[in-house]
């Protein structure tokens, strides 16, 4: 299957959220913060899940 | 502590997410909201340094006088991702929709930073009221969000006037301290 280097930077915008929740899930982890700080990073992850479930109506309508 | 941490974060997320909007929105749109967007958020960081002081930054956060010079970088940025991900869910031409879901989304993607800022402390909030998840103030999340939606309302109403792109670019510009006085009040509302 080709994958085209633009389709793929296209979702960069989900790559950078993935980044941040990495990143801030490292920095949790290293500091060793306690359970409830973590937990807060399933609310960015929730919107990661959502995010190809939706369809892209700007794109779609054009 | 650490502070270098989320100033990383904030430039990574800024040039990728303006890299983004010149590839996929246009070299224009990239302009009117990167330049508002920290703009706005520059002059309210001031304003509440200077005159609020509803929270307090570390004093290893590089500033530009007494605003974060660096950190502000991560409201238009934020704010960004918001509106890529909610226009996955809603058609662009009704602002309503896209401004409450920006709203929900920004507000989710600043629960973490908010939550990681207070455990390192770069920076802290005068008041611990209603605090939720290892002390992030309630509000704070809703300030975000509440952000992000007040931001996308103005760049809306000026995206759909008959300004050429650098006109656009001028309004926004001088319609910067009147978004960051809009998020400024809101803030200090949900604080109250």
């Amino acid at each position: 299957m080709e994958i085209h280097l633009k389709e793929l930077f296209y979702h960069l915008p989900f790559a950078l959220v993935v980044f941040l929740v990495l990143f801030l899930a490292a920095t949790d982890l290293a500091i060793g913060v306690n359970l409830n700080a973590l937990a807060t990073l399933l609310a960015p992850i929730l919107w990661l899940g959502l995010y190809f479930l939706g369809t892209n109506r700007a794109v779609r309508r054009r | 502590m650490y502070t270098s941490i989320i100033e990383f974060i904030a430039i990574v997320l800024f040039i990728g997410c303006f890299w983004h909007a010149t590839r996929h929105e246009g070299r224009a749109f990239a302009q009117q909201w990167f330049v508002a967007g920290y703009l706005a958020a520059l002059i309210r960081e001031t304003l509440d340094q200077v005159m609020l002081q509803m929270y307090v930054y570390a004093p290893s956060v590089l500033r530009i006088g007494s605003a974060p010079a660096l950190i502000t970088l991560l409201w238009a940025s934020v704010f960004y991702l918001a509106y890529r991900f909610a226009r996955r869910f809603v058609d662009l031409d009704k602002p309503a929709p896209v401004a409450v879901l920006m709203f929900l989304i920004a507000a989710s993607f600043a629960l973490p930073i908010e939550a990681t800022a207070m455990q390192l402390r770069w920076w802290l909030y005068a008041t611990s009221v209603r605090a939720v998840f290892g002390g992030v103030p309630l509000v704070a999340p809703l300030v975000w969000g509440g952000g992000a939606a007040i931001f996308y309302a103005f760049f809306w109403r000026v995206t759909q006037s008959r300004l050429p792109d650098r006109g656009r670019l001028y309004a926004l510009i001088t319609l910067s301290p009147v978004i960051a006085v809009a998020q400024l009040l809101l803030a200090v509302l949900l604080s109250a």
